[in-house]
């Protein structure tokens, strides 16, 4: 029986990891609903890739020393806390 | 108690305008659409729901919501879609609330800059953001969604954002039930 469990256990991680490629990248944590984010930040102008953010999407955003950053709206929906350094200063970006 | 660091609820378009050196959180090509969309317009009060039912506004009216250290006190949108600007006095403070209608962006900023009150209009040109006040005492240009003035005796200067959030209005007098409203 602990042979099977193991094994339904080993199987389960698979095919979660298959299925979520965040986890494979390592760049974004593993989350329910109400925890919180690791920050992982792309900036426009260095790299092709494209942050996906419509225009006209709501993000709270926010400057210090000289630093700015932007968070998602629907992503903070799903989230509801932010955990970032801007500028030096630790922050909590709730929603 | 945690410190106050003031957010710009706004588009993502303009805040990239705004700060083209932003950075933001990497969404790993999620959806845009809100899980949250149709509780925004409808008219629930929330999983915990209202232990205050203020009726002076709808439950799901749009706030900006401004604390003093004396009192707070809520601006409406639907005051500011009027009027845009709001110069105003209350508890301890004098501020400055404006509404950038295209955007939904609220802010609330003090308008006493260097020990002097000042009185601000909005600019009869620019749009976006560049969208400009202009104070009455010295004619100084600020940018609206900053606080920065661009020109005039106070050029440089920033207006410093007071304590401050948009809120659902039903959110808002449930941490402050005693809230003063403007228009009220």
């Amino acid at each position: 029986v602990a042979g099977k469990v193991i094994l339904f256990g080993v199987v389960a991680v698979f095919v979660a990891w298959l299925a979520v490629p965040q986890l494979r990248d390592g760049s974004f944590k593993l989350i329910r609903p109400s925890e919180p984010v690791t920050v992982v930040l792309r900036g426009e102008s260095q790299s092709s890739l494209k942050p996906g953010i419509e225009p006209d999407e709501q993000v709270l955003a926010l400057s210090i020393n000289g630093e700015s950053r932007a968070y998602s709206v629907p992503l903070l929906s799903r989230h509801e806390i932010v955990n970032d350094v801007v500028g030096g200063v630790p922050v909590a970006v709730t929603w | 108690v945690l410190g106050f660091v003031p957010v710009t609820h706004t588009t993502w378009a303009a805040w990239r305008e705004l700060h083209p050196d932003t950075l933001v959180l990497d969404k790993h090509d999620r959806s845009s659409r809100d899980s949250y969309q149709s509780y925004y317009g409808n008219g629930s009060a929330g999983v915990i729901g209202e232990s205050v039912r203020d009726e002076r506004l709808p439950r799901k009216e749009r706030v900006v919501g401004v604390a003093g250290s004396t009192g707070v006190k809520a601006y409406p949108f639907s005051a500011l879609e009027l009027t845009l600007v709001v110069n105003d006095s209350f508890a301890d403070l004098d501020v400055v609330v404006f509404l950038d209608a295209p955007t939904q962006t609220g802010l609330a900023y003090s308008r006493t800059v260097d020990g002097r009150t000042l009185t601000f209009d909005l600019a009869p040109y620019g749009g976006g953001i560049q969208t400009a006040f202009v104070d009455r005492e010295n004619g100084s240009q600020w940018l609206a969604l900053t606080g920065r003035a661009i020109s005039g005796e106070m050029k440089d200067a920033t207006l410093e954002r007071v304590l401050s959030h948009l809120s659902f209005w039903f959110a808002w007098t449930d941490w402050n039930p005693d809230t003063a409203l403007y228009g009220d």
